[in-house]
């Protein structure tokens, strides 16, 4: 066993380490980062241990197998254990039991749960494995690259899960964990040198391989800073579309074949409303004044992990000149025919699918007559959802006609029970929800007719009396246990809880309902065009009443507070008989509540209309423009900020320390320098100091230069005879040197009061004597301001030396050296 | 280039700049071309030290120090080194006075102010040791007697590199004891010619006169000891002497006695330059010829004929200087 070894160990170890951070969403405390971190101590050792001797790699790998069984025994049942540490049958069996335990408490808990013992035990074992994997990898095998995929593997856990994850969180978290993996591969590059040596190594048999490794680490720090700041200034490339599986509005239909692959709309939902910077999806020119939400997806099956499709529909039919008429819609006197003309963004794609093609979907008005699109598709003719295998929407124009349904209040309240064909599938409610019914039935308890209880829970969710809140750092509800908690504990959400928890209460209270998913009708802009943002992304669930068919609700709070553009319907508000248009108040039995931004109506309907911008009412100008622009645009004032930055900040830096320099030169004039009281000495030496500075800053940015070893007198030959300067100049530079010859040798300074005019003198006449291209280098990027910045640097990224035991043990004689000396 | 120090005149070190010139003039009369080599005669003779000519035989070795010794009015002795030398044919002897009926000391020629030892490294390991001795310590003991050597005190050696048979190569710890070794090197072609022209009928040696006494020399030695030497001048010998100790290049650096050599030498190469005060400058010009001579090279080095002084020469150059 070597130091190489130990080394490699050590880094690998701590690699694991600093990846699991990465979990820190999924629990609650810290307890289980303190379990994961022994579990990955004691499989180091029992690495290290198997390493002694040359045994085989699948023993190692048993070795640290054991190890980690070893630590869980001892960490989660000690007192079934022989001695507290040997493993017995009873205290596997323990184990497997609690191990069981975590399985069935993680399906009962959403993230972030909290540390009970079996998910503890879950965590710990996770990491552990991880840890033997990786050390397996790195430290046997000597493959630390490839010990990159398990890390990788606890870094994509969270994103399994569906967790919330802050911005600076991930992003820290991203770092530690790439830190830790450019440390082991820093590790085992500086074995690997040492192992093959050089043709004179050192006296301590440590070969020097710190320039190596400090390229290695800058080349690390470069990818690291690359990979976080491009898809800053990049459009269409998040973190969030790349591992959603898809914008599920977008889709690369062409070639290719395999199956086609059903995206996660409750995953892009989230993805979307949680863009950093909201992006145009689509825009769209329609005759409808107040039009209704875009629907891409509905969620008709209700399970015990949440909403899914396809669970009613037979077979999809191709997509022909008329569509089949809307299920329940039987009643067309209250309808008016809708024109809607869409354009889908360029930028609007997804990522490739492994094995196959995302199926795309087309967001359109519900529900539609006729549509008139290019390419192939279908249609799901029980949910009226449009799909395809193969037709790509980035840049996808196409006309809808579509009904507006505005029901009479009176109508909904008369509907009759829904046919059998629809109770018997759409009010199917798993078991698991049972527990809810109660609760249903106590907010609907006072409705007399399915509309009013409908009704009834839409005002009891959406946020007007502040029972519930908007809040888009909500855990997604994937069960019965996760909306319980929703709807009894946290109380704050976004669409997907709200959306998710009214069509289950309206299950419950026997309406039949979906969940759809799409868009809201988005902003306004001109005429009548309207543009639709990653931020219009929306849920609403949708209720069937015969005659009307599915209509929607209004659960989400709406206006600033909640989601921006969202509106609840017109036939959920009923209108004050001598209010103004638009106006709302208390209508039966005062279970209908105004929403908190009804003054903000449109014209001709009640609807809300909140702009996604805090600036309430105007639409943006630059919303004008070709979506894909926008942030190109964005991007290119950043970059031109940031290279007006670069340009001046280096020359504003060296004009700052100038002054500063001679202000101090000056100051010690009317204080005297530290220590010494004041005499005209003390301001003639602080003058000649800083005089020299001035010159070798100048010397430096003008790419003159000096040696360490030039004395003041040897510099000033030098440069005169280099630079060829004349007389004047000559004279201005000698008095510079012997100021600062004599400031530092001799007993008595020279006057100082020409210093300043003869440092401006030498300034300029270096400046001409250099190459103009020099000249201008200078005075932009100044080498003086710029090269400590560099070095500094270099100096934080070689820090990850410091992991190396080698590089310690050198720097402990410097710094004796440094201390003695 | 010349900078004008701007400094006070003091009446010590005009006269000494003034009375080197004279002696640097006299000397350069017989020696023509070498006015480094001179320079750092007189620079040796007022830091009160001792000088090593070391080359090749005819180039004017003996002729430097007896110029130098015969421009400064004082005693000056002259050893011509061979193998038979005793010691105390160098500090002299205690010989009996049958008048007095007494021993009576008889000083050898180490009692003078300047004293040239020719081919020093032809004499026996322990003559050479006597003689060293007494530049060390300033004083001959015989027969239980201490006797002061006059001041000032110079000791100006030559030896000759070529022939090296029948000699007995002069010990590092003796080396030590030189404040500088120089070597006079062959003079230009002009130079070479103006000696012909000039010295072709007679010894240029016969028309020198003295241009200052002994009692100038010890005022001026004095006045040496009073150049300002700062504290980064000292650090930066410091550090230049731990860097011969340091270089992979060398077996055996600098020793502390080369330091303060250094210093010493130093200051008398700053007054010979009008200053009153040391600079690195100095330090640098002065590093080659008193602390090369002192170092010995590794195996690896003298394998790659790298000399002492290429490896202090590169030292020099790399070594930062204190910053202002």
């Amino acid at each position: 066993m070597t130091m190489t070894n130990h080394r490699v160990t050590a880094a690998a170890a701590i690699a694991t380490i600093l990846a699991s951070l990465s979990l820190y969403p999924i629990f609650t405390g810290s307890v289980w980062f303190w379990a994961g971190a022994g579990a990955v101590i004691a499989v180091a050792g029992a690495g290290t241990l198997t390493r002694l001797r040359q045994l085989p790699p699948v023993v190692c790998l048993a070795g640290g197998v054991l190890g980690l069984l070893l630590y869980l025994n001892v960490a989660f049942e000690p007192s079934r254990s022989l001695l507290g540490i040997i493993p017995t049958p009873e205290s596997i069996r323990g184990l497997l039991h609690l191990a069981g335990d975590g399985l069935t408490e993680s399906s009962r808990y959403a993230p972030p749960v909290p540390g009970v013992r079996g998910m503890l035990l879950l965590a710990a074992g996770g990491i552990g494995l991880t840890a033997t994997l990786t050390d397996l990898l790195a430290a046997r095998l000597r493959s630390s690259a490839l010990a990159g995929l398990p890390l990788l593997m606890l870094f994509t856990e969270p994103f399994t899960v569906s967790v919330t994850r802050g911005a600076y969180g991930t992003t820290v978290v991203f770092c530690l964990g790439a830190a830790g993996y450019l440390a082991l591969l820093s590790a085992d590059g500086r074995e690997r040198i040492r192992a093959w040596g050089r043709s004179r190594p050192k006296p301590d048999d440590a070969p020097d391989t710190s320039a190596l490794a400090a390229a290695g680490r800058r080349v690390g720090l470069a990818s690291v800073v690359v990979a976080l700041c491009v898809p800053l200034f990049v459009p269409g490339l998040h973190a969030t579309r790349l591992f959603s599986g898809g914008l599920g509005i977008g889709g690369s239909g062409e070639g290719g074949g395999g199956s086609v692959q059903l995206p996660d709309p409750e995953a892009q939902l989230q993805a979307q409303l949680k863009e950093s910077q909201p992006q145009p999806v689509l825009r769209y020119v329609t005759s409808n004044v107040d039009p209704g939400y875009l629907q891409v997806y509905v969620l008709d099956t209700l399970t015990s992990s949440g909403w899914q499709m396809f669970g009613a529909s037979t077979a999809n039919v191709p997509l022909g000149t008329k569509l089949p008429m809307a299920r329940g819609l039987t009643d067309t006197q209250w309808t008016a025919p809708d024109t809607t003309a869409v354009t889908i963004g360029r930028n609007v794609s997804s990522a490739a699918q492994p094995g196959g093609k995302a199926a795309t979907f087309l967001p359109v008005p519900y529900p539609p007559t006729k549509i008139s699109v290019g390419g192939s598709w279908q249609v799901d003719p029980a949910d009226m959802m449009i799909l395809s295998g193969s037709t790509s929407l980035a840049g996808l124009s196409y006309r809808v006609n579509s009904l507006s349904v505005d029901p009479p209040t009176q109508i909904l309240d008369d509907a009759p029970a829904p046919p059998a064909s629809i109770a018997g599938y759409y009010l199917k409610v798993p078991p698991a929800y049972d527990s809810l019914r109660a609760l249903a039935q106590q907010i609907t308890g006072s409705a007399k007719t399915p509309f009013r209880k409908a009704v009834a829970l839409q005002n009891w969710l959406d946020g007007t009396d502040s029972r519930f809140g908007y809040t888009l750092n909500a855990p997604e509800i994937t069960s019965a246990s996760g909306l319980a908690q929703f709807l009894e504990v946290t109380k704050h959400g976004y669409c997907q809880q709200f959306s998710y928890a009214m069509a289950v209460l309206a299950r419950l209270v026997g309406i039949p309902s979906t969940v759809a998913i799409g868009y809201t009708q988005g902003t306004h802009t001109s005429g009548s065009t309207w543009v639709v943002k990653t931020s219009d992304a929306h849920a609403w669930p949708e209720l069937y009443f015969q005659g009307a068919g599915w209509i929607r609700f209004e659960p989400t709070p709406a206006g600033v507070d909640g989601q921006g553009t969202a509106t609840p319907p017109t036939y959920t508000i009923p209108a004050s008989p001598s209010g103004p248009p638009g106006s709302t108040q208390a209508g039966n039995g005062g279970t209908v509540s105004p929403p908190v931004n009804s003054a903000h109506g449109l014209p001709g309907g009640g609807r809300l209309y909140v702009p996604p911008d805090s600036s309430a009412g105007k639409p943006p100008a630059s919303l004008a423009r070709p979506d894909q622009a926008l942030p190109w645009i964005d991007a290119s004032f950043a970059l031109l900020a940031l290279l007006a930055l670069a340009v001046t900040v280096p020359a504003a830096a060296r004009r700052l320390i100038r002054r500063h320099r001679w202000r101090l030169a000056t100051a010690a004039h009317s204080a005297g320098i530290v220590g010494v009281a004041y005499t005209s000495e003390s301001t003639d030496v602080a003058a000649a100091r800083a005089a020299w500075r001035e010159l070798c800053d100048d010397l430096t940015d003008f790419r003159v230069g000096y040696l360490p070893s030039e004395s003041p007198r040897a510099l000033a030959s030098r440069i005169a005879a280099d630079l060829h300067f004349a007389l004047e100049v000559s004279g201005a530079l000698n008095r510079v040197a012997l100021a600062a010859e004599r400031a530092q040798y001799s007993a008595r300074p020279c006057p100082s009061a020409a210093l300043r005019r003869d440092c401006a003198v030498l300034r300029h006449a270096i400046a001409a004597a250099v190459p103009r291209r020099a000249r201008w280098r200078a005075r932009i990027f100044p080498a003086s301001v710029l090269t400590p910045v560099f070095v500094g640097v270099s100096q934080v990224v070689d820090v990850f030396s410091r992991v190396n035991p080698a590089g310690i043990r050198r720097a402990l004689p410097r710094r004796q050296r440094a201390a003695i000396g | 280039m010349v900078l004008d120090t701007g400094r006070e005149r003091g009446r010590a070190l005009d006269d000494l700049v003034a009375m080197a010139q004279n002696v640097g003039t006299a000397v350069e009369s017989v020696i023509d071309g070498k006015a480094d080599a001179i320079r750092l005669a007189l620079t040796v003779l007022l830091a009160e030290g001792h000088l090593l000519i070391e080359d090749v035989p005819g180039v004017g070795k003996t002729m430097l120090s007896k110029a130098l010794a015969r421009s400064i009015d004082c005693s000056v002795r002259r050893i011509q080194f061979t193998p038979d030398l005793l010691p105390s044919d160098i500090t002299g002897v205690s010989a009996y006075n049958q008048e007095r009926g007494d021993f009576e000391f008889k000083p050898g020629p180490v009692f003078a102010n300047i004293v040239v030892g020719d081919e020093i490294n032809r004499a026996s390991p322990k003559t050479q040791s006597a003689l060293l001795e007494c530049m060390e310590e300033r004083q001959v003991t015989v027969d239980g007697t201490t006797y002061p050597l006059e001041q000032p005190f110079i000791v100006i050696a030559t030896q000759n590199p070529v022939e090296m048979e029948g000699t007995y190569p002069l010990p590092e710890a003796q080396r030590d004891r030189f404040t500088a070794r120089i070597s006079i090197g062959y003079p230009t072609a002009i130079a070479e010619r103006e000696m012909l022209d000039t010295h072709g009928s007679s010894s240029p040696l016969d028309q020198l006169k003295p241009v200052a006494t002994a009692s100038d020399v010890h005022d001026l030695v004095l006045a040496v000891r009073g150049v300002l030497v700062s504290p980064p001048v000292k650090e930066y010998i410091i550090a230049l002497a731990r860097a011969t100790r340091n270089s992979p290049e060398l077996r055996l650096g600098a020793s502390p006695r080369s330091a303060l050599h250094l210093l010493r030498a130093s200051r008398a190469w700053a007054a010979l330059d009008g200053r009153d005060y040391v600079i690195p400058d100095d330090i640098q010009a002065l590093a080659v010829p008193v602390l090369a001579h002192r170092l010995l090279p590794t195996a690896e080095a003298m394998v790659e004929r790298r000399l002492p002084e290429q490896v202090v020469a590169k030292l020099v150059s790399e070594l930062p200087l204190p910053r202002p």
